[in-house]
């Protein structure tokens, strides 16, 4: 028989019980419309992401940072993680990882200077962290929240209007264009060239590691007071006693002195508005040079010497001189025993999630394409008894067994495909209505960026998997309808 | 060469624990381009006989050849491309596929064996021409009187440019004038195309149009007539 014969009876087969074959497709269908959405909805929002990401972080900057020690954020959550429950074992390896043998390891000018000779870096510069409470106008009373960052952390590419920054160091600024309708302006030239107020205020964690960090003796402490719990004397009131003393040796300490203090006034930085940047996911942002960033990173340590000669800090940002240079800078870090961290790396780990996040889904759409395919099996298996007769009747005229084994066989596949065909286009519809919605709905928001995006593999990938499992589906049932013996088949009432 | 040469044909069915002997050592011959008539009573295997003539069954014992054919060495796929090239079945219950229209059911042998559609078509149409149904050829056999319906089903037997056809009571669902009709269109073709034929048949009216006659009784054959 001509395959172009076999597809038409195929066809022709489906078309005679419509409504059953309909009904039969349901599971294929529900489950291409989840795996369409939920993957367009990934796809999309990843993109969205990686763009707004791009948007605002300098593709030159490469971070480096110390393997070992200078994670003050994990050590210091390490400080609470115990609340209500016994001390944890220090494992080698993992020493970093407690508060008590937290060591900042600062970097050092000799390996600055190694950095700065690295072939194709343009600049290197501490890591600058800024924590801002405020920004004001002047002649405004009101303050409006905001995010202080470095100029370097963004690059040029984020500048909408204005000259931009004069110098390094001046005490200049460049403003999300989202102020604009905040403050109650039209346009952009109605704030360039005033001058702002940045209040900038310091973080008790980040004070007393800037203050000169633990010292061993405060780690003996912790020690102490971790063996004492995991030993404990056979005499509970010595116990006691002894826990007592240790604990109040840890508060008279210096480091627990200097972390219960009150929190210092904030700092307050006057800067010229010399640039209006694009606005991207996060609109409160406020763009400082690096040189008065660091100023202000001073603050958030309360410490006048961070990020000099004489303290670089936890981490440095190597400017490379352009693109291409960027992997050679990174590897060259890597080498000098730090870790590196670039934009991409970055959005590496946004795209990580959102295809973890993705398979998530995807699992759960084949949970309807697990049922459709047992659909498929009960229908299939109800029309070969029902058309035993014509089995008979088609293997009396010369068909033969793989003939009859081929179209039950199609007749599965082509049940999947179409069930794929519709679900894909009704997930795709969906997409677009999904569009729709999120553009009325958050147009201020993305703009008119896509959440729902369909890569261009998804469709043709759906396809072949809802072909192959109608296929898979009606392999048993082709494989009776095959074994039939004619005679009885022909008997059949 | 004779067209049917079947020789100490034994078909057993196991039921339960005993056995049916549907046939029991039947020896039969037909010469090249003869009408043969099979009578019996029920159950007497003349079904059988014509399953495994037509390659629908194989037997438990003896030998069978169509044509110098030999049946019985054959594997269940040549067994079925044999019924697609040689044999022409018709049945009592005409058996066409309901939900194609007269010609589509006498194209679906050819398109069996790959045949383009123009040309079956084609050879569609004339065959339904031929059994007088030329203005019938888009109907559905819902649409069709038994008689029309088993026109039809001849048409179909007859597409495929068969050496043999096995008919099994072709009258036996018809009315008496019906069934004479469709006697004689058989008969008409076996002497126009000569084409040997096996027509089982409980009309004696019918069987007596042929040139051969054979009866069965349980399995085996009892007697055999033939007209001088
Ligand atoms: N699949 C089967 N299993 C068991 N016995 C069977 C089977 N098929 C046929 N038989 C038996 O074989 C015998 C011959 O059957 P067959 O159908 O050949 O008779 P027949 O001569 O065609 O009868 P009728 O005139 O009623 O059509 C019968 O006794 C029948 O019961
Ligand atoms: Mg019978």
């Amino acid at each position: 028989m001509k395959t172009r014969d076999l597809f038409h009876d195929v066809f022709l087969n489906l078309t005679r019980k419509k409504m059953r074959t309909a009904l039969t497709m349901v599971g294929v269908i529900i489950g291409a419309l989840a795996v369409v959405t939920t993957v367009s909805l990934g796809h999309g929002l990843s993109s969205f992401l990686d763009q707004q990401v791009r948007a605002v972080t300098n593709p030159l900057a490469v971070e480096a940072w110390p393997k070992k020690g200078g994670r003050p954020g994990r050590a210091a959550g390490s400080m609470f993680r115990n609340i209500g429950k016994a001390p944890q074992e220090i494992k080698k390896g993992e020493e970093d990882d407690f508060f008590g043998s937290l060591k900042i390891k600062t970097i050092d000018n000799e390996m600055v200077e190694r950095m700065r000779k690295i072939d194709g870096v343009e600049r290197v510069q501490p890591k600058v962290f800024v924590l801002a409470r405020s920004v004001q106008l002047d002649d405004d009373s009101r303050e409006f929240d905001t995010i202080v960052v470095p100029w370097i952390d963004a690059g040029a590419q984020v500048l909408s209007t204005g000259p931009g920054f004069s110098s390094i160091d001046a005490r200049e600024c460049i403003i999300s264009e989202a102020y604009l309708e905040s403050m109650g302006f039209d346009s952009p030239d109605q704030l360039m060239g005033r001058t702002v107020t940045i209040r900038v205020t310091e973080h008790p964690m980040f004070a007393l590691v800037g203050r000169g960090g633990l010292d061993s003796s405060a780690l003996e402490n912790f020690q102490n007071i971790a063996t004492l719990l995991k030993n404990p004397p056979k005499n509970r009131v010595r116990m006691v006693f002894n826990l007592f003393f240790l604990l109040r040796d840890l508060a008279n300490s210096e480091e627990l002195k200097a972390m219960a203090e009150p929190e210092g006034e904030p700092v307050e930085f006057r800067a010229k508005v010399v640039g209006i940047s694009k606005k991207g996911l996060l609109t409160n942002i406020v763009y400082v040079p690096d040189g008065f960033a660091m100023q202000m990173g001073r603050v958030l340590f309360n410490n006048e010497e961070m990020h000099t000669e004489k303290n670089w800090g936890m981490g440095m940002v190597l400017l490379a001189k352009s693109k291409a240079d960027v992997p050679r800078v990174r590897l060259a870090v890597e080498e000098m025993g730090f870790r590196a961290r670039t934009i991409e790396d970055f959005i590496g780990k946004l795209h990580d999630f959102f295809a973890t996040l993705q398979s998530i889904m995807v699992l759960f759409g084949s949970i309807a394409f697990f049922v459709a395919t047992f659909s498929i099996v009960n229908t299939l298996l109800m029309a070969v008894v029902e058309r035993k007769r014509e089995i008979g009747v088609l293997q009396a005229l010369g068909a033969t067994r793989g003939h009859i084994m081929k179209m039950f066989a199609c007749e599965a596949a082509a049940i999947g495909l179409l069930g794929g065909l519709l679900g894909g286009l009704a997930g795709w519809a969906m997409a677009q209505a999904g569009n729709a919605f999120s553009h009325y709905k958050w147009g201020h928001i993305i703009g008119s960026a896509d959440l729902f995006v369909m890569p261009g593999w998804l469709f043709p990938v759906l396809l072949v998997f809802t072909t192959l499992l109608g296929l898979v589906a009606g392999v048993y049932p082709a494989w009776r309808a095959s074994r039939l013996d004619p005679v009885a088949a022909l008997r059949y009432e | 060469m004779a067209a049917i040469e079947a020789e100490n044909l034994t078909r057993v069915y196991r039921v339960g624990d005993g056995e049916v002997r549907a046939l029991d050592g039947l020896s039969l011959s037909v010469p090249e381009g003869e009408l043969a008539a099979v009578m019996g009573p029920s159950g007497s295997g003349k079904s059988t006989l014509l399953a495994l003539l037509g390659g629908l069954d194989t037997a438990t014992a003896g030998r069978v050849s169509v044509h110098g054919e030999a049946l019985e060495t054959k594997s269940a796929d040549e067994l079925a491309t044999y019924r697609r090239d040689s044999v022409g079945f018709i049945f009592q219950d005409f058996f066409l596929l309901g939900h194609l229209t007269a010609e589509e059911n006498v194209e679906v042998p050819l398109k069996l064996a790959g045949m383009e559609r123009p040309e079956r078509l084609a050879r569609a149409r004339e065959l339904i021409e031929q059994v007088g149904l030329g203005h019938r050829g888009g109907h559905l056999p819902n649409q069709l009187s038994g008689g029309e319906r088993q026109r039809v089903a001849i048409a179909r037997a007859l597409s495929n440019r068969p050496k043999l056809v096995l008919a099994d009571e072709p009258t036996g669902n018809l009315d008496e004038k019906t069934g004479h009709e469709i006697a004689d269109m058989l008969v008409q073709l076996n002497a126009e195309q000569n084409i040997a034929m096996l027509l089982v048949t409980h009309n004696p009216v019918v069987a007596d149009r042929a040139q051969r006659q054979f009866r069965l009784g349980s399995g085996k054959l009892i007697e055999e007539t033939v007209k001088p």
